[in-house]
């Protein structure tokens, strides 16, 4: 976009320019003519139309005629201006390019321009187009060719997917001293894709075709079918301006080696090369290997993985190394039909090409897998094959490493997937999971999610029941341990409950009046608290005992006095014993305070 | 029959799950969305019913599922990661959780082998599983001091129970520990950036991807530490992940 402003914007300054210019010069002056710069070209060159007005023109650039098979590009304008005597004078050129299609000889018919008013025409021209054509050998073999170019290819048969290097080579004669502005005109190559022209890096070399001594360039590049069929490369045509020793003055060494600007003469050549058919064959349709994905050349291959001692889901490593010539670039590692147990992931690869081919038609590329043995019954990596068209031999190959030994242990991770038919025979591999378990068509039941039971209050006040189970049995054995390893406090605890269910049968009797048992059994409840007391059998405690013992021990008359009376009661009752229940009632609160204090006393 | 009515206590006292009541309509309906192949909105029912309160494995199960088949590969895995919680044991939860794992790109947590094996049972099971040992050891004991006669013939059985009952509460502490301390986190960004700090313009660590799981280790604003596994430590922001626990 920004090139066809500017082309514009060119062409209206030269416009303006011209408008001004031819506007001051007088109109009844004004003549027109066109020119070509070479009447002969050679199919692929082009010709320079110039129209010419003295003295006047037309505002812009004039029209064309259409001619057949002739593109005409409008390429600028050239002004002079002249002064002769204090006049001037101003010529305008609007040039054009004239670009043949086809050989053969072309006619610009005469055609008017309108100048001021006036039509002026110019006189009809003609321009020879030849078929481009290489020099004849014996113009090269007596060296009377300055330059010339050949279209060399290795091979006349390529198959689709191969490529080949072509080559294109410049002779110079010795009597060239430079070569200038070397373009390619024409470059043909239907049914064929070339790449970049590229000067071969060993430099020129000296060759004698014939009598004649040539300097030769070799220029290379790589041809590449893109479809079936024969087809036809070049011709080539190319331009270029050589410096030639002037034909006026001897040749000096100065110009043998170009030093001074050469002052040698410029000579603007065409080169030519023949057109060459090569056919292009599709691959053979049988016998192509199975795992074949278009590989085309001719290679060889290593193959290494590590580590090999995994769990299983742990990644792999596998190394592919594809060394040879062909397109390395494009290489792809086919698919592993036996790496089904395996996950797979994208390879990664890296291009190593020769540094001596500049074109990548030799080298390696290595590629890098991860993957994924998918269970730990896997014991190998599956033999890895790689499968390739050789166009020499004409004929696949297909390149096989042996299966590398694994060794695979069961992941702690859940196992993989796998939809274990009916029937499958046991030893078979099972296959990994190819999507996953459908939907379930019930919610079972469902519940509020809250804490974890271990943090509710209830789950743990729940464990202390165990504990206090245990540990009241474990107080319970403990006492009734106590209680059989210490007979005395066995008989306290005996005496206690003998007084209590005694204290109560009391009650019973005092309220059925029967005086004689009421002071009995009074006194064998304070023989059995004495007894208890004095670690001495009941039956042997009378009321001899309240001197002999408790006195003695320093028990207070304040116990021994109540004690006393109740002794003499329950003798005097022996003789007197009708008395009331109220009476007989009287004597508990008495007989409970004496037995409180005597089992309260330390003896 | 006593026994019965025990048993039932027991069954309502560990599984609170059996206390509630099922909701077969709304799940049924996004099964049917499912079914007729509109994942999306299968997943907006689920995540409805999800968020009512009231879950089920299958509920979560079903919901990973409608997100997988919706491309949502994280929230696919923490559906999963959910379902496995409350059934650790389901062979279909597992199978779809390895599945979608196996579809995730880039680095990702490594699950240890002892949490693997602690996962699988659920805490309330390792819970109830302490307790059953717990009170065994205990009522052996009691019964010991209650027929001190029998002490001999319970030596064995009750020092099988006191092993049993130590090992299981430390697995129960050992698994509270986890579910108390370890915070997992699922990318549901097709790509997120872990960076070295946390902050936009900091520097990239590294990538991951829809699906990785991450352990979170701190957390900043809008912005969580998290770990891939060694050396893969990063700040990622918090919108790209789902917190699964």
């Amino acid at each position: 976009m920004v090139v066809v402003r500017r082309t514009l914007r060119e062409f209206r300054y030269a416009t303006i320019l011209a408008v001004l210019v031819l506007g001051l010069s007088p109109v009844g002056a004004a003549t027109f003519s066109a020119s070509l710069d070479r009447e002969t070209i050679t199919l692929g060159e082009s010709a320079t139309l110039g129209l010419k007005f003295d003295g006047g023109g037309p505002e812009g650039p004039p029209g064309l005629p259409n001619i057949p098979d002739l593109d005409v590009n409008y390429i600028g304008t050239a002004t002079q201006m002249t002064y002769d005597n204090g006049r001037s004078s101003s010529a305008v050129t609007y040039n054009f390019n004239l670009r043949p299609r086809k050989a053969g000889d072309y006619t610009i018919p005469a055609f008017g321009v309108k100048v001021g008013g006036a039509t002026l025409s110019s006189a009809p021209l003609k321009l020879a187009v030849l078929k481009p054509s290489a020099p004849p050998p014996d113009a090269i073999k007596t060296g009377a060719q300055s330059a010339f170019l050949k279209l060399v290819l290795p091979r006349k048969e390529i198959y689709l997917g191969d490529t080949m290097m072509g080559e294109l080579q410049l002779y110079l004669s010795e009597r060239v001293l430079n070569i200038h502005q070397f373009q390619f005109t024409a470059l043909p190559a239907d049914g064929f894709t070339l790449s970049k022209v590229q000067e071969d890096q060993s430099g020129q070399r000296r060759v004698q075709i014939g009598s004649a001594v040539y300097r030769m360039v070799r220029l290379l590049f790589t041809i590449r079918p893109v479809r079936t069929g024969t087809f036809t490369i070049g011709p080539v045509t190319a331009s270029a301006v050589l410096q030639v020793p002037s034909r006026n003055r001897p040749r000096d060494g100065f110009e043998q080696f170009g030093l001074f600007g050469g002052g040698g003469e410029q000579q603007q050549v065409a080169l030519t090369t023949e057109g060459e058919t090569v056919q292009a064959l599709p691959l053979p349709a049988e016998k192509v290997p199975a795992g074949f994905n278009g590989a085309v050349g001719n290679f060889t291959m290593t193959v290494s993985a590590g580590p090999t001692n995994v769990a299983a889901g742990d990644p792999v490593t596998v190394r592919v190394q594809i060394v040879g010539r062909g397109a390395i670039e494009s290489l792809a590692l086919p698919e592993q039909p036996a790496w089904r147990d395996f996950k797979t992931f994208p390879p990664t690869s890296k291009v190593e090409t020769d540094p001596g081919n500049p074109f990548g038609l030799t080298g390696s590329k290595t590629f890098e897998q991860v993957v994924m043995p998918q269970n730990s019954e896997i014991k190998e990596l599956p033999a890895f094959a790689f499968s390739f068209f050789d166009p020499d031999k004409k004929a696949y190959a297909t390149l096989t490493q042996p299966a590398i030994p694994l060794v695979v242990h069961p992941s702690a991770s859940a196992a993989v997937p796998t939809v274990v038919a009916a029937g499958r025979p046991a030893q078979e591999a099972p296959r990994p999971a190819q999507d996953i378990v459908h939907i379930k068509p019930r919610p079972g039941v469902l519940a509020q999610l809250g804490p974890p039971m271990v943090l509710q209050p209830w789950f743990m006040l729940l464990q202390g029941v165990p504990i206090a189970l245990w540990a009241g049995l474990l107080g319970w054995r403990k006492r009734a341990e106590a209680l059989a390893n210490n007979p005395r406090l066995r008989r306290q605890r005996e005496v206690a409950q003998v007084v209590r269910e005694g204290l109560a049968e009391l009650r019973r009797i005092a309220a059925a009046n029967q005086s004689e048992a009421f002071f009995a059994c009074l006194a064998r409840l304070l023989q059995e608290q004495i007894g208890e007391r004095l670690d001495l059998p009941a039956s042997a405690i009378t009321e001899a005992v309240i001197e002999e013992h408790l006195l003695r021990r320093g028990v207070p008359e304040t116990v021994t006095a109540p004690l006393a009376e109740l002794f003499q009661a329950c003798n005097l009752a022996r003789y007197a014993p009708v008395k009331s229940s109220q009476e007989l009632a009287a004597f508990i609160p008495r007989l409970e305070v004496v037995l409180r204090d005597l089992q309260g006393l330390r003896l | 029959m006593k026994a019965g009515i025990l048993c039932l206590f027991l069954c309502w006292m560990f599984s609170p799950a059996l206390r509630a009541d099922p909701a077969p309509g709304s799940f049924e309906a996004a099964n049917r969305l499912y079914e007729e192949g509109k994942f999306a909105e299968a997943s907006a029912s689920y995540e409805q019913l999800v968020q009512a309160g009231r879950v089920s494995p299958a509920l979560y199960f079903n919901l990973g599922n409608a997100w997988f088949k919706s491309g949502q590969m994280g929230r696919a895995i923490a559906a999963y990661r959910h379902a496995e919680q409350l059934a650790p044991r389901d062979p279909d939860v597992r199978a779809n959780l390895q599945f979608a794992r196996n579809q995730v790109q880039g680095p990702t947590l490594p699950a240890s082998p002892w949490r693997r094996w602690l996962g699988q049972l659920s805490l309330n099971e390792w819970s109830a599983l302490a307790a059953v040992a717990f009170w065994a050891l205990f009522l052996l004991l009691a019964a010991k001091q209650w027929r001190p006669a029998l002490k001999p013939s319970l030596r064995t059985p009750t020092l099988v129970s006191a092993a049993a009952a130590l090992l299981l509460v430390a697995c129960l502490a050992v698994s509270l520990f986890q579910v108390r301390s370890f915070r997992l986190a699922v990318v549901i960004k097709p790509e997120a950036i872990v960076r070295y700090g946390w902050l936009d313009v900091s520097q990239t660590n590294f990538s991951v991807h829809d699906g990785a799981e991450l352990q979170i280790l701190d957390q900043n604003n809008d912005w969580f530490q998290v770990t891939a596994g060694p050396l893969r430590i990063g700040w990622i922001r918090r919108d790209q992940v789902l917190l699964v626990h």
